[in-house]
């Protein structure tokens, strides 16, 4: 009899496990099931761009629609001002959400989540797709912008441009902070939400999966920040996420070499004084712009977006899966034609009351011409001022590279702040980068052996603790290496569609370390690091302030010499000045920004913040000759047009 | 030992299909929805099959060696054996599906010949194998041809578990579980040794 029952349990059990197991792959095949979509680059580009999932799933949806709630200890800054969670972060609002009456709930998420937010089904780190939505970054959060005009009203979001109002470091840390709160449960979340949105039920299936994967995410989220305390440090939080003595980036800016040294070397990167503006995104296009990035760091725009996917935190898993790869080339491909075959409104058409007069602009090319389009090309002035003509790039230093730090001439040369470029581990990042995606096997072997020569070439240097460094980088590319067998789908350098002289050799001469010349011409390796800055094509330069890479400086008649720059002023919410071409950014009172929209302190005495170099013309603004007062105010007139 | 194929098939009990099966599916459960907890699911996943397979594989080989050629293979031996093959089938899918897109030229081009070989060429023989253990009626006691077959089988799917989760051993699962199929293919060796002192 027992034996029977023993039996009968078993064979049950058995069963339970099989339909268990099965029904999972089932389910996870149609939780994951999707193909490409068809259409111009201009359609499906834009939305990969906007709305493409990128492995930046923040949190699930139905805790973005409480979290204001449950956790607002966390989000929280004390300077809200009466404004939403999101935009007291700066992400840019939705256009239907002032419409709404009903509550926000998950099934109208489109009509409240900020712009350039993706609804994904995939886990974040490990990609699993299940039937729990996540809110999601895309690439549209940071790299789409608005005008705020000085009457308080928007522009519609700029797709390519910066969002100077984004604080995303501050935003990431109060995220940390909400995840880490003992308190946050599954159920806590689902009961708020129950409660907010009665009315919206969930399969019994989903149901059941959806609380355990929202436990899980939890549970392994809160693991993973929680261990990694030691490298990020505890997050900041209350009124410290909007200051600068703690948060040193602010709006508009992040800090992206501390973000990737952290996640491709497993270092900490709070020693790493390299602030970014959040950069403009047009005309990407390589025979424009052959060279991506301030330092012309990176070659092809598929690489640029997948380093820039990759150190905001999408994990190597996630960025392998077909719809993440498809979305990163897609939104590559778009920026490409940003502003060439994909219009940008230009700044007459953003700004009528304030085009310049045509005579001015002429003249101010003229000026450009004789000091800026050297290094940068030039955009011919177009009949019609709400277009603009294709840019011409032509220039004796266009694509060059400019050394700043210990590759300065002495003359000084650009003189920017160098920090961007001169940071510690600065050198060891291309290898490192180039190896966290294995090749096909024929390219692996060869990053293997490389890796391999790092080693070597550290202990030759009397540097062991490098070498054990490299080490263990190959033990993880080994691993890497065995999960790709056939390759990581967003291996760099690679062939493009349709070029059959492209050869695995070819590839792996632009393959670090492929140059040490910072005056090569043309620079042919995917990823340097030099320390420089290249000069490139600036098309809608309207669009880029504040100016130079730091966003030090907040106008480009302060960059162009006609007004001084300043050496203290608020960030936030600033308003746009069509005259002077930039932001409105008031200065400190008694050393503090007391406008809690503009709370945050730049103060360019601070590493890594400084205003100075990019000194063309070379004038000095306290002293203009009238000569040279008319010529900058052409010069700003054209700037106006490009 | 030449009379046993005189024997009747020896009885076949419902506990044998219940636990082997539960074995089994405990296994691919495990290997299935583990995974999630994973940083990649499908790697895990591939791998978490040919673990089970070798667990699964461990019991049928004790009972081969204790057995063959002294006493009729048993049931146990039967049902472990095929659902260990079932098992290194779906890590065989995962592996070559979903790791390497269907395309089994690139198992060869990166593992090279004689290292690729081995891996389809068993499961064609131990399916082969498989197929004629619930097929031929002497499968228990198994005599002329079909006895070095059996033979040969045990062999080869020992060697290829050996090699890929010992000499290998490309992570610390495979090499625990690769020791401990050793040291019950030993053990078994040992007892049957024994056994056979014993009853001369």
């Amino acid at each position: 009899m027992i034996r029977k029952v023993v039996n009968i349990i078993a064979i049950v059990v058995s069963c339970l496990a099989l339909v268990a197991s099965l029904g999972w792959l089932w389910l996870e095949g149609r939780w994951s099931a999707w193909s490409p979509p068809q259409g111009d680059v201009a359609e499906v580009g834009y939305d990969a761009f906007t709305k493409g999932a990128f492995g930046l799933e923040a949190f699930p949806l139905k805790y973005a629609v409480v979290a204001g709630r449950v956790s607002s200890a966390a989000f929280t800054t004390t300077v809200e001002d009466g404004r939403s969670l999101w935009e007291t972060y700066g992400f840019l609002p939705n256009s239907k959400a002032a419409a709404l009456k009903e509550p926000l709930c998950e099934s109208n998420a489109d009509q409240w989540l900020p712009y350039g937010f993706a609804v994904t089904n995939y886990v974040p780190m490990t990609a699993v797709q299940t039937s729990l939505k996540f809110a999601g970054l895309t690439c549209s959060s940071c790299h789409s912008g608005q005008l705020r005009h000085a009457d308080g009203t928007l522009s519609q979001p700029i797709s390519g441009m910066g969002n100077m109002d984004l604080d995303v470091i501050a935003f990431t840390d109060a995220v940390r902070n909400a995840v880490m709160d003992p308190d946050l449960t599954a159920d806590k979340i689902l009961d708020a939400y129950a409660k907010v949105c009665p009315d919206e039920s969930t399969g019994l299936i989903d149901g059941i999966v959806e609380k355990i994967m929202l436990g899980g995410w939890l549970s392994g989220v809160r693991e993973s920040m929680g261990g990694d305390t030691a490298k990020y440090g505890l997050p900041y939080h209350g009124i410290q996420m909007k200051q600068a003595s703690d948060i040193p980036a602010g709006p508009g800016r992040t800090r992206p070499f501390c973000s990737i040294v952290r996640v491709a070397m497993d270092l900490p990167g709070d020693d790493n004084y390299a602030y970014s503006k959040i950069p403009v995104v047009f005309e990407q296009n390589q025979d424009l712009r052959p060279r991506a990035q301030f330092d012309g760091s990176l070659g092809d725009p598929v690489t640029r977006s997948f380093i820039a996917a990759y150190a905001s935190g999408a994990s190597i898993k996630a960025l392998s899966k077909p719809e993440i790869v498809h979305n990163i080339k897609a939104a590559a491909a778009y920026t490409e034609q940003l502003g060439i075959a994909i219009p940008v409104k230009p700044f007459a058409a953003h700004f009528p009351d304030h085009a310049p007069a045509a005579a001015d602009v002429e003249r101010g090319l003229t000026v450009f011409q004789e000091h800026c389009a050297d290094c940068h090309g030039h955009r011919p002035i177009a009949s019609d001022p709400t277009k603009v003509e294709p840019w011409v790039a032509e220039g004796k230093y266009l694509h060059k590279m400019e050394g700043v730090g210990p590759l300065a001439p002495a003359d000084g040369g650009l003189g920017v702040d160098a920090e961007r470029v001169t940071f510690r581990y600065a050198h060891d990042l291309p290898l490192a980068i180039w190896t966290t995606l294995p090749g096909n096997p024929k390219i692996a072997a060869v990053q293997e052996k490389r890796l391999d020569k790092a080693i070597i070439d550290a202990q030759d240097a009397k540097a062991p603790a490098l070498a054990y460094f490299w080490q263990k980088q190959k033990e993880k590319f080994l691993l890497t290496k065995r999960q790709y067998r056939l390759g990581h789908p967003l291996y760099f350098p690679a062939c493009k569609e349709g070029d059959e002289t492209c050869t695995d050799e070819s590839l792996l001469d632009r393959a670090p370390p492929c140059s040490l010349d910072v005056n090569a011409d043309p620079q042919t390796c995917e990823i340097t690091a030099f320390e420089a800055f290249v000069n490139n094509p600036i098309p809608y330069a309207f669009l880029r302030a504040p100016y130079l890479h730091n966003g030090s400086v907040p106008t480009m008649a302060q960059l162009i010499n006609l007004e001084k720059r300043p050496d203290q002023f608020c960030r936030g919410q600033n308003v746009y000045d069509p005259e002077m071409l930039g932001y409105t950014a008031p200065p400190p009172v008694d050393g503090k920004c007391t406008d809690p929209r503009q709370a945050f302190l730049f103060d360019t005495g601070v590493r890594g913040n400084g205003n100075g170099g990019h000194n063309y013309p070379a004038w000095d603004p306290d002293a203009l000759t009238d000569q040279q007062r008319a010529d900058l105010q052409a010069l700003l007139a054209y700037l106006k047009t490009i | 030992m030449a009379d046993l194929n005189t024997l009747p098939p020896p009885p076949f009990r419902r506990e044998q299909f219940a636990i082997s099966l539960l074995a089994f599916s405990l296994l691919f459960a495990f290997s299935t929805l583990f995974g999630l907890t994973q940083p990649d699911i499908t790697f895990f996943r591939t791998h978490a099959f040919a673990w089970s397979s070798a667990l699964l594989v461990t019991p049928a080989l004790y009972i081969f060696i204790r057995r063959y050629d002294m006493a009729p293979l048993t049931h146990w031996w039967r049902l472990f054996w095929t659902f260990a093959w079932v098992m290194i089938a779906v890590h065989l899918i995962w592996g070559l599906g979903l790791e390497h897109d269907w395309r089994p030229l690139t198992v060869f081009e990166r593992q090279g010949f004689w290292i690729a070989f081995p891996i389809f060429l068993l499961q064609g023989l131990w399916l082969i194998d498989i197929a004629m253990s619930w097929t031929r009626f002497d499968w228990a006691w198994p005599t002329g041809v079909y006895k070095y077959w059996q033979g040969f089988m045990a062999v080869f799917v020992f060697a290829n578990f050996f090699v890929a989760m010992v000499i290998f051993r490309n992570d610390t699962e495979s090499l625990v579980i690769g020791l401990l199929q050793t040291a019950v293919v030993i053990a078994a060796f040992l007892l049957r040794w024994n056994e056979r002192e014993q009853s001369l």
